[in-house]
This record gives C-alpha cells, sequence and structure tokens, in this order.
C-alpha cells in the first residue's frame, strides 16, 4: 500500500470522509456539455490565480501615497520574478473579467437563469460586480497617471448618480479629491473587503449549482 | 583463506519492481520536478533581495570630551544602538549594545567598569568580553578611527 492510500486509511477511519468524498467526486454531468460550459470554472481559475499572486505582490506593496509607486517601480525592476508576477496579476485581472462575461452571455443565450436557478444567476451578477470593483479598485494602486485619472473618471460617474452620488464619491476618495486617504480605502477594498466578498457569493454560487446540478436544454 | 562466496543472483520467485509500480515511481519523480519549477521562482520571488552592504563612515564625537573609564558617549550606527568608551589608558572602543543572548540593550557602568544587560544579567567587560551571566559571545566591536581630536566609527572590527 503506498504512502498516500495509508494516510488516507488512517484519516478516513476517523472522519468517514470516503463517502462524502465520493459523492462530491462521482457526478453525473448531463451529455450534451461542450467547452463553452468551461467559461464559468476558468473565471474560478483566474480567481484562484489572482489570490495567489495578489498575495506576492502585497509582500512588496507599499499602500501609501509616497511609497505606493516606488514600490511598484521596485517589483518590476528589483524584485526575481517581480515583473512576470504582476503581469500574471494584471493580465488575469483582464482575462477574468473577459471569461465572467463569456460565461454570463452562455448562461443568458441558454436561458440557464430560469426556475428553479434564479439565485444563481443573482449571485453570478453579483459576482461579476464584484469582479468589476476588484478591478476598478486595483487600477488605482500603482499610483501613476493612468491610476489617477481611471479613478477620478470612475468616481465622478459614481458622483454623478441622482441624490446619493456624491455621497457615495465622497465615501470612495475618502475626501474630496484623490489622496492617500483614497488609497487606503482602495486597498483595504481590493485586498480585504472584496476577497471576503467574493469567496462568500463563490461558496454560495458553486454550492446551488452543486445541488441543483447543471441546467437541462430546454 | 578461502575466497568469499560470490553474490547468488535473486531467486527468480523474488518480488520485483513491477512495470506498473516503477512508471508510478517515474510519473511522481517527474511530477515533483514540475512542482519543484513552479516553486522556485515563488521562493526567489519571496526571498528578499540583497542590498549591497556599505559601511559608512560616521562621527561620533570628541575624544577630549570624554575621560579614561569614565561615562560612556551613547549613539547609533545603523540604526542599532551602540556606546563609545576610553579604556583607562585612553584607548577608545566602540560597541553594538545589543547583548549577543537575546538581544536585549546593554548599558556601561562606569562604577562596575562593566556593560551589563538587565535582561538575564549578562556582564561583559570593557573590551567587550563576555565575565558573567549567559551570553554566549563577545559584544561587537565598531571599528574606531581618530581624525585629531574627532572620533568616527567605519564597520565592525
Amino acid at each position: 500500500m503506498g504512502l498516500a492510500t495509508r494516510l488516507f486509511a488512517y484519516f478516513d477511519r476517523r472522519y468517514r470522509l470516503r463517502e462524502p468524498l465520493e459523492y462530491q467526486l462521482n457526478k453525473r454531468i448531463p451529455a450534451h456539455l461542450n467547452w463553452t460550459n468551461c467559461f464559468g470554472g476558468v473565471t474560478f481559475v483566474c480567481f484562484f490565480v489572482q489570490a495567489f499572486t495578489g498575495i506576492l505582490l502585497a509582500f512588496y506593496y507599499k499602500p501609501s501615497l509616497p511609497e505606493a509607486y516606488t514600490s511598484v517601480l521596485n517589483i518590476m525592476e528589483e524584485v526575481p520574478f517581480g515583473t512576470f508576477v504582476r503581469g500574471l496579476h494584471a493580465w488575469t485581472a483582464n482575462a477574468m473579467i473577459l471569461m465572467a462575461t463569456l460565461h454570463m452571455l452562455k448562461v443568458f443565450f441558454i436561458s440557464a437563469y430560469r426556475p428553479p436557478r434564479e439565485f444563481t444567476w443573482v449571485s453570478g451578477v453579483t459576482l461579476f460586480f464584484v469582479t468589476v470593483f476588484f478591478g476598478f479598485s486595483g487600477y488605482l494602486l500603482p499610483m501613476n497617471q493612468l491610476s489617477y485619472w481611471a479613478t477620478t473618471v470612475g468616481t465622478e460617474i459614481a458622483g454623478a448618480f441622482p441624490v446619493v452620488g456624491r455621497y457615495v464619491q465622497l465615501f470612495l476618495l475618502g475626501g474630496g479629491k484623490i489622496s492617500g486617504e483614497t488609497l487606503t480605502r482602495f486597498y483595504a477594498l481590493h485586498v480585504l473587503v472584496l476577497p471576503a466578498t467574493i469567496i462568500i457569493l463563490l461558496a454560495a454560487h458553486f454550492s446551488m449549482i452543486r445541488r441543483q446540478g447543471i441546467s437541462e436544454p430546454l | 583463506m578461502p575466497e568469499p562466496a560470490l553474490p547468488t543472483a535473486p531467486p527468480p520467485d523474488e518480488p520485483r519492481l513491477s512495470r506498473r509500480a516503477f512508471l508510478t515511481y517515474l510519473l511522481g519523480v517527474a511530477g515533483a520536478l514540475g512542482l519543484a519549477g513552479l516553486l522556485a521562482p515563488i521562493v526567489r520571488y519571496a526571498y528578499p533581495v540583497a542590498k549591497a552592504q556599505v559601511s559608512p563612515k560616521q562621527k561620533v564625537g570628541e575624544k577630549s570630551s570624554l575621560t579614561p573609564a569614565g561615562d560612556a558617549l551613547y549613539f547609533d550606527y545603523e540604526e542599532a544602538p551602540a556606546a563609545l568608551i576610553l579604556l583607562a589608558d585612553g584607548t577608545p572602543k566602540a560597541f553594538y549594545l545589543a547583548c549577543t543572548h537575546f538581544g536585549c540593550i546593554t548599558k556601561w557602568q562606569v562604577k562596575e567598569q562593566i556593560f551589563f544587560c538587565p535582561c538575564h544579567s549578562g556582564v561583559f567587560g570593557p573590551r567587550g568580553e563576555v565575565k558573567a551571566g549567559p551570553p554566549p559571545k563577545p559584544l561587537v566591536e565598531l571599528k574606531v578611527q581618530a581624525e585629531g581630536d574627532t572620533l568616527f566609527v567605519e564597520g565592525t572590527v
């Protein structure tokens, strides 16, 4: 008996893992599935890459006005594989939004959102907004010209919303204009609030799919 | 003396490594190598880049302001606390004050002519040597240079 088998047997004796594991691993899926059903899974892989490379970037990134840009320069010029890690994070951010969009279109055009899967769709759309907000908050963090003006435009758009807009803008900026307050806010959202939110939503999204199975064509 | 017996060939019925097991091991090795190739850049990324070590020359004070076997002149060198004293014969000596036991900051005791560590009662003599207590090594000594009356430190001894 191999080491892995014996190790599994050791824990299986104590926690009865075989049955729930078999339940999770052996799922019947409809025969009509093809590669266009993979968009959601690929989006999740993107999220995983983002979480991992994001943690690596947080090793060196400093969320303060004088240090943000120079710490990104440090990642790009001094840290071994730093360009690769940051490049992967930036490109995968784009890929994640692209894949989520394709996933959404697929689900929309095969009408997979119809009952009883309404809340899978609702959680999915919320996930899409969270993903976009991930992108928006991450865009400010390098604190270069592009970041500054993109955040200016983004928060101005939020500010143009009737009645509550200017309060939302004030909340996002942490003051009247982009400053160190905005940076720490966006950083907290990007690395604390949004990850927690997306993990909860993903768990809900996946449990509902697991429970109901993949939708059959009409 | 008789020749030692040659090792005999294993009996044919002894279980050998089966083809399947061999390929499984091979797959394991390939997997481990692949994983190592993946992990190596991550470790390289996370490991701090060594900055070139430069020990700046730093002015400490005037020799005439100190008395032999008298009070110490405390200063910071490379962001760490240090002190300069004059031995009884007037030789300047400078040390990092971090105790070599667990890094507490020692203090110069003029009366006893010792560096005393309050954490575990480590005692160092005026040349940095361990006199009592748990410290395993003498205090780290700094190179002192004199230019006229002015004393400088530059790097460790």
